[in-house]
């Protein structure tokens, strides 16, 4: 089974919109690949259609079976991390093997606060 | 600020890609047995069941395991040049060799299927799924009850279908057996709990 994982300098799992977040992508691969991709993106999860968006990516080409390597992404300004009853919108870096698609993922969060926006609290005035 | 009444999108076991993910095949049939029959009938061949019986779920899952089927094509109903559209995403030069997946085929008027049959005379196939028999020969006919609902809700809730104490049966009966409807409500309501 391939291994393939995201970590972040510090296990930083919250970056704030304009942050330039870095980290290092490891694999163990047991068969060769053309390449790596390592992906910054978001995503919903709900009740409705779901959407992605890839906001950046780095392609490393001639793959050893093991390695790592370092990237760095600058974060967009939006959209921020949130939920509510029927969306939420997550943010994502993942390691992708092409073409078999294996992946491993971290999940971050993008935000000015280090706790997703929560749609589902009323603000009581 | 108070306290959130309702569960995280992400966290219902009823969300779209959860329901998505679900592994739905015909009862009786394995997926072995499902592609020798769709090789018997040439790859020419209608998944037909009414709405929300799972024909676009089977069709998704053709088309990752028949290896030269094309990108599926959702025939919709609004679209006021379905057969333009459907020659644009699957152009009949690129074709040939190919499986053409077309989801709603029910929607196209008598004139504009026999274009589009034409047009891709040179596929190696045509899967399509309708809501009633007709055109191409069966491959399979989808059929829901309570008790497929059942299996679904406990394969998206391990262990919960029992203490959610929801009337699944009445559930179905109410969505007039549409399995996909009554998953949607049972979003709204695991939401609430």
């Amino acid at each position: 089974m391939n291994r393939l994982e995201i970590t972040t300098d510090g296990s930083e799992a919250w970056v704030r919109p304009g942050d330039q977040l870095t980290g290092t992508a490891t694999w163990e691969l047991e068969d060769d690949v053309d390449a790596l991709e390592i992906r910054l993106f978001w995503y919903t999860s709900g009740k409705g259609s779901r959407d992605v968006g890839i906001v950046d990516a780095r392609r490393i080409e001639s793959v050893e079976r093991h390695g790592s390597r370092a990237f760095s992404f600058q974060i967009p300004d939006g959209p921020f991390s949130f939920t509510g009853k029927l969306i939420t919108l997550s943010w994502a870096i993942e390691l992708v093997a092409l073409p078999s698609e294996d992946s491993g993922r971290l999940d971050i969060l993008v935000g000015p606060q280090p706790v997703e926006v929560d749609l589902r609290t009323t603000i009581e005035r | 600020m108070t306290a959130p009444a309702s569960r995280r999108a992400a966290d219902n076991p009823f969300s779209a890609e959860r329901i998505d993910a679900l592994t739905l095949r015909p009862r009786g049939w394995t997926w072995d047995g499902l592609l020798a029959r769709l090789e018997e009938l040439d790859h020419r061949a209608a998944v037909v069941g009414p709405q929300g019986s799972g024909k676009t779920t089977l069709l998704i899952e053709l088309e990752r395991r028949v290896a030269l089927a094309t990108p599926r094509i959702r025939i919709d109903a609004r679209d006021p040049r379905p057969v333009a559209d459907a020659f644009r995403r699957a152009p009949p030069d690129a074709v040939a060799g190919r499986v053409v997946l077309v989801d709603g085929s029910e929607r196209l008027g008598w004139f504009s299927w026999w274009r589009l049959r034409l047009g891709w005379r040179r596929a190696a196939g045509l899967v399509v799924t309708r809501h009633a028999p007709g055109r191409l020969p069966t491959l399979v006919e989808m059929r829901t009850d309570p008790a497929l609902l059942r299996e679904l809700v406990a394969e998206l809730t391990p262990g919960e279908v029992d203490r959610m104490g929801i009337d699944l049966d009445g559930l179905f009966r109410r969505h007039r057996g549409d399995v996909r409807s009554c998953l949607r409500a049972l979003y709204d309501l695991y939401a609430d709990r």
